[in-house]
């Protein structure tokens, strides 16, 4: 049994690193000059030198786009988890052809491809002065994270026992106060999951502030990358630096969310 | 009589609870690809202000369209090998995650990192990697490398490495949720009757997974057939459309070629293929619960 | 009702609010009556504006594709700024490669950029026909250009964009190498491949490539396909005809020759010709790997950061000899980025007077010294790189020819072209398939 479980910790261990090589090249290329890197590729950079980052600090704006990102990104899936809850127990616990006939709309709107909807969305933002303020994406957003995160409430709602909810009416509980009191706090696992999903990719997502946002001072981090990139093409080592930089945040936010996730998963299935 | 009232007044309260959601898709979603639609039937270019309806003929050229079937062919062979690869791999992980193992709260980071990197990001540091990086660490061992980017025949499976790279942490998570789900009386009791790790991974423990892995391959084959991003920032559809999926080859019809109009009908039939997917990916899954 | 819901939205609501005063650094809303706010200016403390200023400066937006060259067009607008205080110009740099989608998405849905830079030949015409660009003919600044030029960039007889940098593009090679082995350069096509078999002989790489990236291989394709078409087989009108369904690339056997090309270059490159992006091959060539690299000018800043002894006495320049006729095979020298002005913008005046300044000659050196690439204003400097002054008899003779006037169609054919041409070098079509794949193609993009 010990060496069994050596053996799975050394394969473990042995994925682990593969997985971390890419970003360990990254971390290499961040801390060294471009002449440095040509010179040598592997070669550990002779000093710790910042001047990358500070370089890239410096011409980026990084406080700026970061803010951007934290905003758009906070308050778009607050709304996807508040609106997906909410339209979750409805169909879940509506349970009639109606509500079926949402989920299934919801379930297809996942399937329509972002290339249908780009050029509309964009018109559609400028009618209604939607563009280059952060309102108009966090409601696209909400409208994307929706579709899923309807799926992923419903599945879990359904596999709720009604049986409290029912006695619960019987002590004249209304139907707000039932999902409020008893079934949110059953929603914690479930919640974790379609948050992180969302939160992931539209901190990640560059496509759609490009479209929607020209403005310097309301760029997200992506995008700001994204002009970087473009603009210091040959000098990899600072777009690198500038990486790396994007990549500190999240990481904190996944160490910190994953304690949330795994405490907050209590017993009980989830049922798809 | 009050029945009916109560009844009455929890499915008024069931509407309201849906009104929020199906407003903000409407918006986001509905009313967009309704103007989709629209342009589908036209011949509009993307640039000028004038549009012709030209009824179905967008449809019957992209039928007609061999292109069409190769990116088809190359879409799907993308996303099953990733499907299958991003699912095995992440329910391994969370299970050997999941059993008592040091430092892995550590490891489930790891694996989760490379997906909270933007893909724009990934493609960069991944095409650099198979160029420059591996190459040098591999002539260290006298061995030859070239990218497989650069290859028509490797190219597909350098960009599913990469996407597994990215793709292993969402599932993973659900998977661990999943399988913290799952009582261990189940699993200890099973033990006890005298069943090996694989005959309880087969009867108790992957039936009772059966919604995660409903919703986990669900999410990865949809996502997968509409890749783009990733194709777009590492190999632009080629060398030689070894690597062009339907995405990209909507997107270059839209704004390459200017045919705005051509490129709706073109993702309208994507839609349509994406629906089929899932509604018979849905309809099998199912049955298996069921049977389960 | 429900507290928990309510106190959430208005916590989100706070957060917002707070974070909209905290996000701008120096304004609170705009005023109402200008309907873009000024951005911050770009990197710039010099640019301040004496408080007897009239109130509110008009901002024009600027969008421009050469994004390699952020920080010299950045030093050019505020200098124009500087000059021109109640103009304020908002620079938006995106790389070539979506350029294109972007400017469309913008102008589709009615969004006003007022100046932004687009190549000369089809897409000029098709912005042209949107009605989205401004005739420029009877402009001031366009006077100082010289008539050959501008008769190169017209557009059913107007000029529409006015011509800003130029360069050669041409075949950038190692001294060293060349006179360790003897080689002559090269005044003909198969004086070049042989070279390319010494230098292969003596295990080098003759070219370094940098395939990956797709605007390598389609710089060179769109240039080789329309001198070999045009100059050898003297189809003048080939690309006019292919437009209109009349001509087949099978009837052109320039077609054949490029392919064979092609070929050449895919043998005689760096291994793993199309995993190594155009870095990487800059990265050969300055690492002194390889010996020929066919480039414009732009990757010389990198070459001078990267080996700087190469960059000043061990490279030299010269034209592609993309034929066997050396009397043809001239300086290839294009204009790169040229500048359109938005026909619905609101401060044509301010965008005519930034026009003006980018004509100008201070302007222009800024442009040589930063971008390292040539300008089309008179009077500028010509000094860009050492290994480029080897090119200066060309220029004095006019032994000049621009290959991109003679591609007059609006359809994207290098794109196709390029990626059919590497299904050849894998052995995944032949050469007769893919030219019958290209006419399908045209046929099928031109009902």
């Amino acid at each position: 049994m010990k060496s069994k479980r050596m053996f799975v910790f050394i394969a473990v261990s042995i994925a682990a690193l593969i997985f971390l090589f890419p970003l360990y090249v990254a971390l290499l290329m961040a801390l060294k000059s471009a002449k440095q890197t040509f010179e040598s590729f592997y070669a550990l950079p002779p000093s710790l030198d910042l001047a990358n980052f500070v370089h890239a600090w410096d011409t980026s704006k990084f406080p700026t786009a970061f803010l951007n990102s934290v905003i758009v990104t906070t308050i778009s899936v607050a709304l996807i988890l508040i609106v997906s809850a909410l339209s979750g127990y409805a169909i879940a616990r509506g349970n009639k052809p109606l509500y079926s006939f949402f989920f299934l709309l919801f379930l297809s709107g996942m399937m329509v491809p972002f290339q249908v909807t780009m050029l509309p969305l964009y018109q559609l933002g400028k009618s209604l002065g939607l563009l280059n303020n952060h309102w108009g994406m966090m409601l696209i957003y909400g409208g994307f994270g929706v579709q899923s995160g309807v799926l992923f409430f419903t599945g879990f709602v359904r596999g709720i026992s009604r049986e409290i909810e029912e006695a619960a009416r019987i002590d004249g509980c209304s139907t707000p106060g039932i999902f409020v009191r008893i079934i949110m706090p059953l929603l914690k696992p479930v919640t974790a999951t379609v948050l992180v999903l969302n939160a992931l990719y539209i901190w990640n997502d560059f496509l759609l502030p490009l479209l929607y946002l020209q403005k310097k001072e309301y760029r997200t981090i992506p995008l700001q990358q994204y002009f970087f990139f473009g603009q210091y093409s040959s000098d990899l080592n600072l777009a690198f630096a500038y990486a790396v930089m994007g990549l500190i945040p999240i990481i904190i936010f996944f160490l910190f969310m994953q304690r949330f996730i795994v405490k907050g998963i209590a017993a009980g299935a989830i049922k798809g | 009589m009050v029945n009916l009232r109560r009844t009455i007044r929890r499915e008024m309260w069931y509407i309201l609870f849906l009104v929020p959601g199906v407003l903000l898709f409407t918006f986001a979603v509905i009313v967009p690809f309704a103007t989709g639609i629209r342009y589908s039937f036209t011949n509009w270019d993307g640039i000028s202000r004038k549009l012709t309806y030209i009824g179905w003929d967008n449809y019957v050229n992209a039928l007609q369209d061999p292109d069409l079937w190769t990116v088809l062919g190359n879409t799907f062979k993308y996303a099953i090998m990733l499907t299958l690869l991003v699912n095995a791999i992440s329910l391994l992980f969370a299970l050997l995650l999941d059993s008592y193992l040091p430092l892995r709260n550590l490891f489930r980071t790891i694996f989760f990192l490379p997906s909270v990197i933007s893909v724009v990001l990934a493609g960069f540091i991944w095409s650099y990697n198979y160029s420059q990086g591996f190459p040098r660490l591999l002539s260290y061992l006298g061995l030859d490398m070239t990218s497989p980017l650069g290859n028509p025949d490797h190219a597909l499976i350098g960009l599913v490495i990469i996407a597994v790279w990215q793709g292993v942490g969402a599932p993973m998570i659900i998977y661990i949720a999943g399988l913290q789900g799952i009582p261990s009386e189940l699993t200890e009791s099973a033990r006890i009757d005298g069943a090996g790790p694989f005959r309880v991974f087969r009867s108790v423990t992957l039936p009772l997974l059966a919604p995660s892995v409903t919703i986990n391959m669900l999410l990865v084959l949809t996502g997968s057939l509409k890749v783009f991003d990733l194709v777009l920032v590492t190999t632009n559809g080629g060398p030689g459309f070894a690597t062009e999926v339907i995405a990209t080859f909507i997107y270059k019809n839209a704004f390459n070629s200017y045919k705005a109009g051509y490129g709706m009908a073109l993702s309208l039939i994507f839609f349509v293929i994406l629906v089929i997917v899932t509604v018979v990916q849905v309809s099998i899954f199912r049955k298996r619960e069921v049977e389960m | 009702m429900n507290k928990k819901l309510s106190l959430g939205l208005i916590i989100a609501m706070l957060v917002v609010l707070l974070a909209a005063c905290g996000g701008n650094k120096k304004e609170n809303a705009a005023s109402p009556t200008t309907p873009a706010s000024a951005s911050d200016s770009p990197a710039t403390e010099s640019a301040s504006v004496p408080a007897s200023e009239p109130a509110e400066p008009i901002t024009i937006s600027f969008m421009h594709f050469k994004s390699d060259a952020t920080d010299g067009i950045a030093k050019i607008v505020e200098q124009f700024e500087a000059e021109n205080p109640n103009i304020k110009v908002d620079v938006q740099p995106v790389k070539f490669d979506d350029y294109d989608t972007l400017l469309k998405t913008k102008l589709a849905s009615g969004d006003i950029v007022d100046v932004f830079t687009l190549n000369s030949g089809g897409k000029t015409k098709l912005f042209k026909d949107g009605g989205y660009i401004e005739d420029l003919t009877d402009q001031e600044f366009m006077k100082t250009f010289d008539p050959g030029v501008l008769a190169d960039q017209t557009t059913d007889g107007r000029n529409y964009i006015m011509p800003l940098n130029a360069g050669p593009i041409a075949v950038f090679y190692n001294k060293k190498i060349f006179s360790d082995l003897n080689i002559d350069i090269p005044t003909t096509y198969d004086a070049l491949i042989a070279a390319a078999q010494k230098i292969k002989d003596a295990g080098k790489t003759p070219f370094a490539l940098g395939w990956k990236d797709g605007w390598p291989l389609g710089m060179w394709l769109s240039r080789d396909f329309p001198s070999n078409t045009v100059l050898v087989e003297k189809q003048t009108d080939f690309f006019d005809k292919l437009e209109k369904g009349q001509a087949k690339f099978a009837d052109n056997p320039a077609t054949k020759t490029v392919i064979a090309h092609a070929l050449d270059m895919f043998k005689y490159g760096n291994k793993d010709q199309l995993g190594v992006d155009y870095n990487g091959a800059v990265d050969l060539f300055a690492r002194e790997e390889a010996a020929m690299m066919y480039m414009g000018t732009w990757p010389l800043p990198d070459i001078e950061k990267k080996n700087p002894d190469l960059y000043a006495n061990g490279m030299g320049y010269f034209p592609y000899p993309f034929s066997n006729d050396p009397t043809l095979n001239k300086l290839e020298f294009n204009p790169d980025a040229s500048i359109a002005v938005n026909s619905k913008s609101e401060h044509k005046e301010a965008a005519f007077k930034f026009l003006a300044y980018l004509a100008s000659v201070p302007a222009a050196n800024t442009w040589v010294e930063n971008v390292k690439t040539l300008t089309y204003v008179k009077g500028a400097s010509t000094d860009i790189a050492p290994a480029v002054t080897a090119l200066k008899p060309y220029f004095d003779n006019g032994q000049l020819y621009n290959s991109q006037v003679y591609i007059t169609t609006t359809i994207d054919w290098n794109t196709q072209f390029s990626q059919y041409v590497q299904k050849v070098f894998f052995k995944k079509a032949t050469p007769d398939q893919i030219i019958k794949d290209l006419d399908d193609w045209v046929s099928k993009n031109h009902k």
